[in-house]
């Protein structure tokens, strides 16, 4: 600034300028290192519960049940006598189990679906996404509900399965859209005259286009299959309560709430809060980031 | 018109419209006649818009002609049962090289990956060691050394991304190529180098060549025959040499004369050639003017022109 | 392009009919005697011919085509059929019920969304302060929680210990024409279903301000001389009216969702549980009616937000909308 008096600032307000402080960039500056750090602990311990588990998670010690935090039970007991800490680890692992399964079964179904809606011709496309919509207007809650109705049973393969057969729409539309994009493109229709097929084009040439754009909802979805399990097992309409996972530990909630039992709500529910917002922080760094030019106002 | 042993492509009345909405549709191509021989480079030129690239999509099954035939070496390709028929034959046979090198890449594979996919698809070589040389060995005629094997098409010149098309292409030993447009997005000094390359491996592989392109030098250096279209027309159609010495239409007079010339004193004296823009419209006949020269001619003035 | 009003009825009508037929075919899919459904433990005891007798009485024998013309021309008529578990009309047990779920939905609705703009523009007016960020990082952290855990922590705290408000039903047994004791229970459902949703729709309101802010009419404005203040209202927050209105239209299922699934904890007596407790009792008919009315509800918004949202913008494109619907089904 001394240096140059030429460009020196003069006017009204010069005295405002900003000189930027360089902060330094070290390799961690914007990701979710903690998020990250926190999901891998908690998977982890979910992978490996067999090891961290005080208790066996399905005894159910008649003689110490509803108990409140102590030195022997770290977080308690349900009222059925069960150790709430081992059932966290123990629970976690189907309740994340049942989030990735249900997202791969979604994610496949959305891209396949996408992409044929998208190659295909006006007519088909056009009535293919108002099928999406239409399913895209029930509230997912209430065809999950529905679905696992007319199905009937109740066990860790058929909720991942209603689950995922019921949240590909979203994901599906992105893909078609991007697929509309690309598939004029000449290098796809280079790729057809060599005789490459529809599982060919959309392997090697679209999958990788709109992998980037897809990442953030399937990172998503993984959340929102959580929540629907958690929501369906807690209503008691997804897993029996003897199928522990973080949503049937809640539904014995009612009778917590008649007892007071503030740790059979809250200590499972905070463990799923925390993988959920560790899953969110993680997708949204996934997403770019939009608002970088300077503000005008 | 020739013999039929020679002829690879023959094209029979070709018609196509694009649909406008509903009731409307644009006739990009407008009976189209033409025949290639099994071992000549034929160009289509013509102002852009006049149908060329579209013909050359026909060809490739890109697009389905709306009349007309066209017949692959005995092959009727607008039939999808015979099309299906040979189609492990006609995938390998035909290639096709785009305009836009950029496009016509996929930016996300390497160099390698691109010259290979045809070969995969088509499961030419069992073992990837053979592939890997194969590719080699392309990459090495189109004059691209091996440290470009791993790179990605965002990290090439035009021309060199051309020259992956090329070698794409002709990886597949084809006995028809497709070249649309294929030196009109580069700079001038690349074009000659990208027209040698065509040249030299046309002779290596023999095969025939369907040349698309609007720079007319070029295409005279290049083609044994030319067609000129106009407005989805084939107003003319000949040896390059008779084409370029005895223009006949109109059109393609005054296409011919919009070639700039090397000579500052003869450039100054060049005037273009007009021609009636609304003749062109109404359909005509081709008629033979000379051996193996044909023109279209209007009906009504037959005798007129010759 | 424009879509006429008539076009928008057609797919309006196009979309519920498709929504009966997918409806309808689930709902035949079901597991087991479709007459246990309507007759239930009764079905097992009859006699092969009896049997016979009440599937022709109800049409059962007939092709799944004609069942599905009759069952229309029964719906049209407003006849729904036959509850299993409430052994009645269904639209009766509905009749109800709907005007609970209209009220703890429709208020939820349009209070969620008149917070959700007032935080956005706080949020955009003080970017990056303080403010801003404690919004921003609240909202991030209030989306993930699950409505239904955030309904139990409301409940254990201003029901079980505070006892301040009540934690289930409508209305206080017996008080059920009472405004005061329906207000008191409305409380906690309408403080989840509002807390639940708001932030984020306050962060996508504040991002697209944001991206209105950055605009180069904004410059102009204020080197005209407008205060901030103007600028704010009467450029920036109209001109993301319309994307407002189809973010509205759009996140219409996720709100309604919302809805049923804190009725279903606090068995407050609305569709939402009424959907859960069928479903649970495998009253198909039941669940097939209250899948269309949401449906059909949820469609009818749809359409007549972005209807709305192209009346006031005709630049509001397809595109635009597709990206507020990526955007919005999260």
């Amino acid at each position: 600034m001394e240096a140059d008096k030429t460009f020196q600032l003069v006017g009204a307000g010069y005295k405002d300028t900003v000189v930027p402080v360089e902060r330094k960039q070290h390799w961690w500056t914007g990701r979710p290192i903690c998020s990250m750090v926190i999901l891998g602990i908690i998977i982890l311990a979910c992978v490996g519960c067999r090891f961290f588990m005080t208790h066996d998670p399905t005894y159910m010690d008649l003689a110490s049940y509803n108990l409140a935090p102590n030195g022997e039970f770290w977080f308690g007991t349900d009222t059925m006598g069960r150790d709430i800490f081992s059932m966290i680890l123990y629970g976690g692992r189907i309740s994340l189990f049942i989030g990735i399964l249900a997202t791969v079964l979604s994610t496949f179904i959305a891209v396949v679906y996408g992409s044929i809606s998208g190659i295909a011709p006006g007519w088909l496309d056009e009535g293919m996404m108002r099928f999406t919509e239409i399913l895209l207007s029930i509230p997912s809650i209430l065809i999950i509900i529905f679905v696992q109705a007319l199905i009937g049973k109740d066990n860790i393969l058929v909720i991942a399965f209603v689950i995922g057969i019921t949240s590909w729409m979203s994901i599906s539309k992105i893909v078609r859209t991007e697929v509309r994009q690309i598939r004029e493109s000449e290098y796809v229709i280079a790729s057809r005259c060599m005789g490459g097929g529809f599982w060919h084009i959309l392997r090697v040439h679209l999958l990788p286009n709109f992998v980037s754009s897809i990442m953030f909802m399937v990172v998503m979805n993984v959340r929102g299959a959580i929540v629907a399990e958690s929501t369906l097992s807690f209503l008691g309409i997804g897993l029996p309560i003897e199928v522990i996972s973080w949503g049937s530990m809640l539904s014995l909630a009612e009778k917590a709430l008649m007892t007071n039992s503030w740790w059979m709500i809250l200590i499972p529910g905070l463990f799923l809060v925390i993988t959920l917002m560790c899953i969110t922080n993680i997708g949204n760094y996934i997403r770019k980031n939009v608002n970088q030019r300077q503000s005008n106002m | 018109m020739m013999e039929n042993k020679d002829i690879l492509v023959d094209v029979q009345g070709l018609t196509h419209q694009f649909p406008m909405g509903k009731k409307k549709s644009i006739k990009a191509v407008h009976h189209v006649s033409f025949q290639i021989r099994r071992d000549e480079i034929f160009s289509l030129v013509g102002e852009s818009g006049s149908g060329k690239s579209t013909v050359a999509r026909c060809l490739m099954n890109i697009y389905e002609p709306t009349e007309g035939t066209i017949r692959y070496d005995g092959i009727n390709l607008c039939d999808k049962k015979e099309r299906e028929q040979h189609k492990t034959r006609l995938q390998r046979e035909r290639q096709i090289i785009f305009q836009d090198s950029a496009s016509a890449l996929n930016q996300r594979m390497k160099t390698k990956d691109i010259v290979a996919e045809p070969l995969r698809i088509q499961h030419i070589f069992s073992e990837k060691e053979e592939l890997d040389q194969y590719v080699r060995q392309q990459l090495e005629m189109v004059g691209l050394e091996e440290n470009y094997l791993n790179r990605r098409p965002s990290e090439l010149s035009g021309g060199q991304r051309q020259r992956i098309a090329i070698a794409r292409a002709f990886g597949m030993k084809p006995r028809l190529l497709v070249a649309d447009e294929p030196i009109a997005s580069l700079d001038v000094s690349i074009q000659a180098q990208v027209i040698k390359l065509f040249q030299h491996l046309q002779e290596e592989h023999d095969c025939a060549i369907l040349f698309i392109a609007h720079d007319l030098s070029m295409v005279r250096y290049l083609s044994d025959r030319v067609g000129v279209m106009c407005k989805g027309h084939l107003v003319e159609m000949g040896e390059t040499e008779k084409i370029f010495q005895n223009p006949l239409h109109s059109y393609t007079k005054s296409l011919l004369s919009a070639i700039p010339v090397p000579d500052p004193a003869l450039e100054k004296k060049r005037s273009s050639v007009t021609y009636d823009a609304a003749s062109i419209w109404n359909t005509g006949i081709m008629v033979e003017a000379e051996e193996g020269h044909w023109v279209m001619q209007e009906e009504a003035d037959h005798e007129n022109l010759i | 392009m424009k879509i006429s009003y008539r076009r928008r009825i057609l797919i309006f009508l196009l979309s519920v009919f498709c929504l009966s037929v997918l409806v309808f075919a689930m709902s035949r899919l079901a597991p087991g005697d479709p007459l246990v459904s309507y007759y239930g433990d009764r079905a097992e005891r009859m006699s092969p011919e009896e049997k016979d007798r009440a599937m022709e009485r109800l049409g059962l024998n007939e092709s799944m085509v004609v069942q599905y013309v009759k069952w229309v021309k029964n719906a049209v008529s407003g006849d729904f059929g036959m509850s299993f578990k409430y052994k009645q009309d269904v639209m009766k047990v509905i009749e109800g019920r709907l005007v609970n779920t209209l009220i703890l939905g429709g208020v939820g609705f349009i209070l969620t969304f008149l917070l959700a703009l007032l935080l956005g523009i706080l949020c955009a007016f003080h970017e990056n302060s303080w403010l801003d960020r404690i919004i921003c990082k609240v909202g991030t952290i209030t989306s993930c929680i699950p409505e239904f855990w955030l309904s139990l922590v409301l409940i254990l705290i201003f029901s079980v210990n505070l006892r301040l408000l009540p934690g289930s039903g409508a209305y206080a047994l017996g008080q059920s024409s009472s405004i005061s004791s329906r207000l008191t229970h409305l409380i906690l459902p309408m403080v989840v279903v509002v807390m639940s949703h708001l932030w984020y729709y306050a962060y996508m309101i504040r991002n697209k301000l944001l991206e209105e802010i950055r605009q180069d009419y904004v410059l102009l404005a204020k080197a005209k001389g407008m205060s901030r203040r103007r600028i704010m209202y009467q450029h920036c927050v109209r001109n993301i009216m319309p994307a407002f209105i189809s973010i509205m239209a759009i996140s219409l299922p996720h709100i309604v969702e919302g809805t049923y699934i804190v009725e279903m904890v606090f068995s407050y007596p609305g569709i939402g549980t009424l959907s859960f407790e069928s479903a649970k009792y495998h009253d198909y008919n039941m669940l097939m009616v209250l899948c269309l009315i949401t449906g059909i509800v949820v469609i009818f918004g749809n359409i007549t937000g972005q209807a709305i949202s192209e009346a006031i913008d005709p630049r509001m494109k397809e595109p635009e909308i597709m990206e507020v619907a990526a955007d919005g089904s999260r």
